[in-house]
């Protein structure tokens, strides 16, 4: 057996070389993400000929020691010289820069083949390489493509096929190592690994630059004095412009706020209607019994929990997918990066708050990107305060409670942005607290690599949205799946018996008010375990103006916020969701036998400050457990949110009811 | 738009190795790209990429014009 066989192609190269499209090229919707927010920030695989694709976090050098980096270094020097092969894509455009990465990795000494990317902006630009000189001066294949539209595809395949094994000729390393057929007595792993002195590093990386500088000018022509960045320097005088960048970035923000939540409504319409006619098919198909309604109530609620999110998260991952590729994302970090500063972040932050204003889930997960773990772990602390989907049908209700649709003209949507705006500044504070206290280390550079405009590419961002909306369903969905079945056992179970809850009923039904009908559905969930623990917390909540009622429906909510909305109908014996019958149920409950409204201003005003500052969202605590890699930032938070929402939710109503 | 080359770079060791990965280091030719004062940044192209720099760290580098 051959034991050059090769089992896996990994790919390294620098940020935007275009990895992620020629990954895409090459494995299709065939590989397993991780990936986040446009750029490679985790290890993806995928299959290309029944071998294994790995695509790399993008990095500028061996040399640096940023979180993504390392992984990429990492993976590079685990991997040994059979059976892998170092698929290097480098952008055509910035060849020098590319070449000077290549050339460290090539002294790994691992088979190599050497992938220029960008034929097409090449040929445009006149830059012409000679891949036979260069073939012979690396010591490896060399192959140009168009990542964009598969051109030189077929080569590549070829390559792959034929020519995989070739170990590149070592640019620096041939002063210290020996090469002893198989074993690599490397002395650069070696360096790579221990700690090198400044001038060590310097000499090294001249030499390389030299080495480079030689190549290219055998193999390259028209590299110097292009044209290429011109336009772009042009239309950045108008994006980075201080009053006309910012007013463009603004009117962009609302464009995509308007353009998430517009689009999205049809979707989620059609999405609660068949999960609707679902819940009733179910229950006329299938016998009564608990299995029924465990069916019902317990899964096809919590699938339907986790769908319904689906168009504004895959709408908004469709937004920024086009803002990244058309190069703009970049000048918004840039606009940003001096406010964002203030409070421990960076231009770099941007994504990920922007994202979590569909939800903190996807935004935690994309705080890979952040390479400053002091930012990092300011975000996600910060994130979840930040106004998401599932905060929007319960202030829709709590609104129309306070401000009735016809009474103040506009008074809804201003309260509305009011609570983003709370969002947006609640999230900003708990950055900067967080970044001032905590210890985790701090990273004092930062750069920003502003790309080219260009012509998006719709594949790449489909790809990008499909795979994120996916790890979302799945991240999101088991826990949210896993709560909803728990909740749906407290609300099904009782320690009474079925005769016992019918003459509760008729108990209950007897003492109401003559207008109201009580359900049986409602004594029954008072009366469960769920209604219990409602009971339970009446004491705490008592001092935020809520009763036992809007206990239940506080606990039921740590599934996804918006079961609030669900399980109210449910106490207060509502037949529809609709949210007007129940705006008007709500609003005619009073306060035990008095005339008082019990939603009135101070416990309705009480309930949104509640909403606005609780971590009451399961899969949110476990994806932040997931991406610190322990329990105490998850439980911290979790309890820190806890607490402001309690002191606002009480300084609210105390005040208001004074 | 005139050129620039690095002359010297202050700062700490770190802070070094950190601009080499980035091809900045002393002999680099840069231009200097639109960088209005709002921001507290600076852009630079270098070859044909062009990065963003905050101004503090930009201050760490000297240069001098070559055209
Ligand atoms: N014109 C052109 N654009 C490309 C090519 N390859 C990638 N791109 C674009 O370059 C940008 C960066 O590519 P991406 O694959 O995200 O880079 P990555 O950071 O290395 O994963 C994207 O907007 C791509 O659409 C190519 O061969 N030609």
């Amino acid at each position: 057996m051959d034991i050059y066989t090769m089992s896996e192609l990994v790919l390294v190269g620098q940020p935007n070389a275009g990895k992620t499209s020629l990954f895409n090229q090459l494995t299709g919707l065939n590989q397993k993400v991780g990936n986040y927010a446009g750029v490679t920030v985790q290890v993806k695989t995928g299959q290309f000929q029944k071998k294994k694709v790995t695509d790399l976090p993008g990095l500028y050098s061996l040399d640096t020691n940023s979180p993504e980096e390392v992984i990429s270094k990492n993976y590079l020097l685990d991997l040994s010289p059979s059976g892998n092969t170092v698929l290097f894509v480098a952008n055509g455009m910035q060849l020098e820069e590319s070449l000077v990465l290549f050339s460290q990795v090539a002294d790994l000494q691992l088979p190599s083949i050497f992938v220029i990317n960008f034929k097409d902006e090449m040929q445009r630009n006149q830059l012409q390489v000679d891949e036979r000189s260069l073939q012979q001066r690396l010591g490896c294949p060399v192959v140009s493509v168009n990542s964009n539209n598969g051109d030189g595809f077929d080569d590549l395949r070829r390559v792959i096929d034929k020519w995989s094994t070739h170990i590149p000729k070592a640019i620096n390393l041939s002063a210290h190592a020996e090469v002893k057929g198989m074993e690599v007595d490397n002395y650069y792993r070696e360096r790579l690994q221990a700690n090198v002195s400044l001038k060590e590093l310097e000499t090294d990386y001249s030499s390389r630059v030299k080495a480079v500088e030689g190549i290219v000018r055998e193999s390259v022509q028209g590299l110097s004095g292009t044209k290429y960045l011109s336009k772009t320097k042009q239309w950045d005088h108008i994006l980075l412009h201080p009053v006309w960048g910012v007013l463009i970035f603004l009117f962009i923000l609302f464009l995509v706020f308007q353009a998430v939540f517009s689009l999205s409504s049809y979707p989620m319409d059609w999405i609660d209607a068949t999960m609707g006619f679902l819940v009733e098919w179910v229950n006329n198909t299938l016998p009564e019994g608990w299995f029924r309604s465990l069916l019902a109530d317990g899964i096809i609620a919590g699938i339907g929990g986790v769908i319904i999110f689906i168009p504004q998260i895959a709408i908004l991952f469709l937004l920024l997918g086009i803002l990244e590729h058309t190069g703009y994302l970049a000048r918004i970090s840039f606009i940003s990066d001096v406010f964002l500063k203030r409070f421990g972040l960076s231009g770099h932050s941007v994504i990920p708050l922007m994202t979590s204003w569909a939800c903190a889930i996807p935004a935690i997960m994309s705080t890979r990107i952040i390479t400053n773990p002091r930012e990092r772990l300011a975000l996600i602390f910060a994130s979840p305060l930040m106004t998401c989907s599932a905060r929007l049908p319960v202030y829709t209700i709590l609104i129309a409670i306070l401000f009735p649709a016809d009474a103040y003209f506009g008074a809804q949507g201003f309260a509305l942005l009011l609570l983003y705006l709370l969002g947006v500044v609640a999230t900003l504070v708990v950055a900067w607290l967080v970044s001032k206290n905590t210890q985790e280390e701090e990273q004092n550079y930062w750069i920003l690599e502003l790309p080219i405009f260009r012509m998006p590419n719709w594949r790449n961002i489909i790809y990008s949205m499909y795979l994120k909306t996916k790890s979302f369903v799945v991240e999101a969905g088991k826990v949210i799946l896993f709560i909803s079945i728990v909740l749906w056992f407290l609300a099904s179970y009782s320690p009474h018996n079925e005769a016992r809850l019918q003459e509760l009923h008729t108990q209950e039904q007897a003492t109401a008010p003559a207008n109201i009908e009580v359900s049986q559905e409602s004594v029954n969930l008072e009366y469960s375990y769920l209604g219990y623990a409602g009971k339970a917390i009446e004491p705490v909540i008592r001092p935020l103006g809520y009763d036992w009622k809007i206990g239940i429906a506080l606990i039921s909510s740590f599934a996804a916020r918006e079961v609030f909305v669900g399980t109210l109908a449910t106490i207060y014996s509502i037949e529809s969701e609709e949210e007007m019958s129940i705006v008007q149920r709500l609003q005619s409950e009073r306060v035990g036998n008095t005339e008082r409204p019990r939603y009135d201003w101070a416990t309705s005003i009480s309930l949104l400050l509640f909403y606005v500052f609780a971590l009451q969202c399961m899969s949110t605590v476990a994806i932040v457990k997931k991406e610190t890699g322990t329990w105490k930032y998850a439980i911290i938070q979790f309890v820190f949110m806890l607490v402001l929402a309690y002191v606002f939710a009480f300084g609210a109503y105390q005040l208001l009811s004074f | 738009m005139k050129t620039a080359k690095v002359t010297n770079i202050k700062g700490d060791d770190a802070f070094k190795v950190f601009l080499l990965a980035y091809n900045i280091r002393v002999g680099t030719i840069f231009h200097i790209d639109y960088s209005p004062q709002l921001f507290k940044l600076v852009n630079l192209s270098i070859g044909n990429r062009m990065l963003s720099l905050r101004k503090t760290d930009f201050e760490k580098i000297e240069w001098t014009y070559i055209q």
